[in-house]
This record gives C-alpha cells, sequence and structure tokens, in this order.
C-alpha cells in the first residue's frame, strides 16, 4: 500500500516534542482545542494516533473545554473487532476540526444496540451512526466459487436483521446519517418494503435484492 | 544484533507504546508487569517492532509471546 496515505505521509512529520505535548494538554489553561488539532495535523503513526485520542478522551472526562473544535458523537456498531480504528478515528476527527466521541458497545451487540430503546446506544443520543458490518453481517449463504448457490444468494425483505436494525435507529434517533453505498442499499430496501407493504394482502409477492448490485 | 542491543531497541518501543518512561526491557518482563498490555496493546507492539526491525511475526509466533525475552528470539532468528 502507498505509505503517502497509509503512513500519513502527505502531511508534515510530528514535532519531536509531540509526547511532552501530549502529556502537556491537561495542564494547558483555557480551552485546548488549538493545541489538539495543531497535534493532529502531523502525519502520525498508529501510537501517536492512540495516544493523541487517549489524550482526548481525557481532557473531555476531565471536563477541559475542547473548543473550537466541534463536538460530534459518533455511534460505532460492528459485528467485529473495530477497537483498533477508534483511536485514529478520534485523532483524524481532531485534524479536520471536529471533537469526535465515540460510543462503542460490546462486541456483535449490533441487533441489540439498535432495537432496546434503553441501549448505551440510544441513551447516548448519538449525531451518526456507523454500521460497520462485514459480510458476516448480512444473511448471505458462502457461494465461493459455487455459481449455483451464488445465483441464490438474495436477500429476502421477510427475514432481514438489518431492515429492523435500521428501523430501531430511525424509530429513536432523528439524525441517523449515512454516505456509504452500504447504507444506500439499506435506505433502498427500506424504502422499497414501504412500497411491498401490500404484500400481507397478498398483492404483490415478496421482493428480493441481490446485494451486487448496488 | 546482540542481545543488548536489540533489548535497548525495544524499551524504546515499550516506553513509547505504554507511555511510560521507567519501564526496563528485561527478558522476563510480561504482560502482567505492565498496566494496559492487553491484547489491543500487544497487536500495536508487534505492529510497531515489525516496522522498527523490519520483519514479519508469524500468527503463531504472536500467540506464542509470553514475555520480552520471547520477542527477543523471534528477532534474533530474522535480522
Amino acid at each position: 500500500m502507498n505509505p503517502l496515505y497509509t503512513e500519513l505521509q502527505r502531511l508534515p512529520r510530528a514535532p519531536r516534542a509531540f509526547p511532552e505535548r501530549v502529556k502537556g494538554l491537561g495542564s494547558l489553561n483555557g480551552p485546548v482545542g488549538r493545541e489538539i488539532q495543531s497535534l493532529a495535523t502531523c502525519g502520525l503513526d498508529l501510537n501517536q494516533l492512540t495516544k493523541l485520542a487517549n489524550a482526548i478522551c481525557k481532557t473531555r472526562k476531565e471536563g477541559q473545554s475542547l473548543d473550537p473544535l466541534t463536538p460530534f458523537r459518533l455511534a460505532v456498531l460492528s459485528n467485529s473487532t473495530s477497537d483498533m480504528t477508534i483511536p485514529p478515528l478520534v485523532s483524524s476527527a481532531a485534524r479536520h476540526g471536529i471533537a469526535l466521541e465515540v460510543i462503542q458497545p460490546s462486541y456483535d451487540q449490533v441487533a441489540q444496540e439498535a432495537l432496546n430503546p434503553d441501549s448505551k446506544v440510544n441513551r447516548s443520543k448519538p449525531d451518526a451512526v456507523l454500521l460497520a458490518l462485514d459480510y458476516r453481517g448480512l444473511p448471505l449463504k458462502l457461494s465461493l466459487g459455487d455459481n449455483e448457490i451464488a445465483s441464490t444468494t438474495r436477500i429476502d425483505l421477510s427475514d432481514c436483521s438489518i431492515k429492523k436494525e435500521c428501523r430501531g435507529f430511525s424509530a429513536i434517533t432523528s439524525k441517523v446519517k449515512s454516505s456509504t453505498n452500504f447504507l444506500s442499499f439499506i435506505e433502498k430496501i427500506l424504502s422499497e418494503n414501504e412500497k411491498d407493504s401490500g404484500r400481507e394482502s397478498g398483492l404483490k409477492p415478496p421482493r428480493c435484492f441481490n446485494p451486487m448490485e448496488f | 544484533m546482540e542481545e543488548p542491543q536489540i533489548l535497548a531497541r525495544l524499551m524504546n518501543i515499550f516506553r513509547d507504546i505504554f507511555d511510560e518512561d521507567s519501564i526496563e526491557a528485561v527478558p522476563e518482563l510480561s504482560a502482567k508487569d505492565i498496566e494496559g498490555w492487553d491484547s489491543l496493546a500487544h497487536i500495536r507492539l508487534i505492529l510497531t517492532i515489525e516496522k522498527a526491525f523490519k520483519i514479519k511475526f508469524a500468527t503463531s509466533e504472536v500467540r506464542e509471546i509470553e514475555n520480552v525475552q520471547g520477542i527477543v528470539s523471534v528477532i534474533k532468528a530474522r535480522v
């Protein structure tokens, strides 16, 4: 992979005093947002991104103002381990002027967090929810090299847990935002499901979607 | 590369990752001795060592490492 992107080589190198400046965030008087953004603007490696993210979290917990960074609360729901991606998200958000707070429920609790109004995610009232699901989160059959099974691998709307999970969020949070192809796919499922609302009366046959169309 | 040199470089890596300047990278140092040396920190540690020494750990080696001596053994075999 190109280190220009994987190691953020397009950005200025981190100052030698990076560790000391991160440690010093807690002792600064007044808002620390500008200092955080200045540090985040460097090409940081995974350890530096983690250090800065930990410092941001600590600063927030201690009640220090992160001004002029814009607060943003993001819930991350994933069916795989996403812990390694959270610190880089928090530090990189600061580079763009955002004080990102990530709500991360327990591992593989996507449906529970979405459908339970009293879940950690719903109680936190996030500005956005990131559904970081891989193929195991879709009701697909394993069909590597098997064209016959692949041709029958479709998502039946009557049994789509993702649809239910999305409904859980849309009913509770008013600001679920989406920009990925995957979420466009979910939106299409939901809108098509509305069109199919007459299905129970037998007016229309069940609809199926092939996710590969998206 | 000799063991003392490897330990010296490892010490800097440990101090950086665990944000603790008092860490001494002795062969018997293990996860129970350092607060925060959990499975995720272990992955960061391995990635950092791989980058610093320009080597790659096998998945089985990552699982089997129990202390600093285990890391040193893998490095000595590669460099």
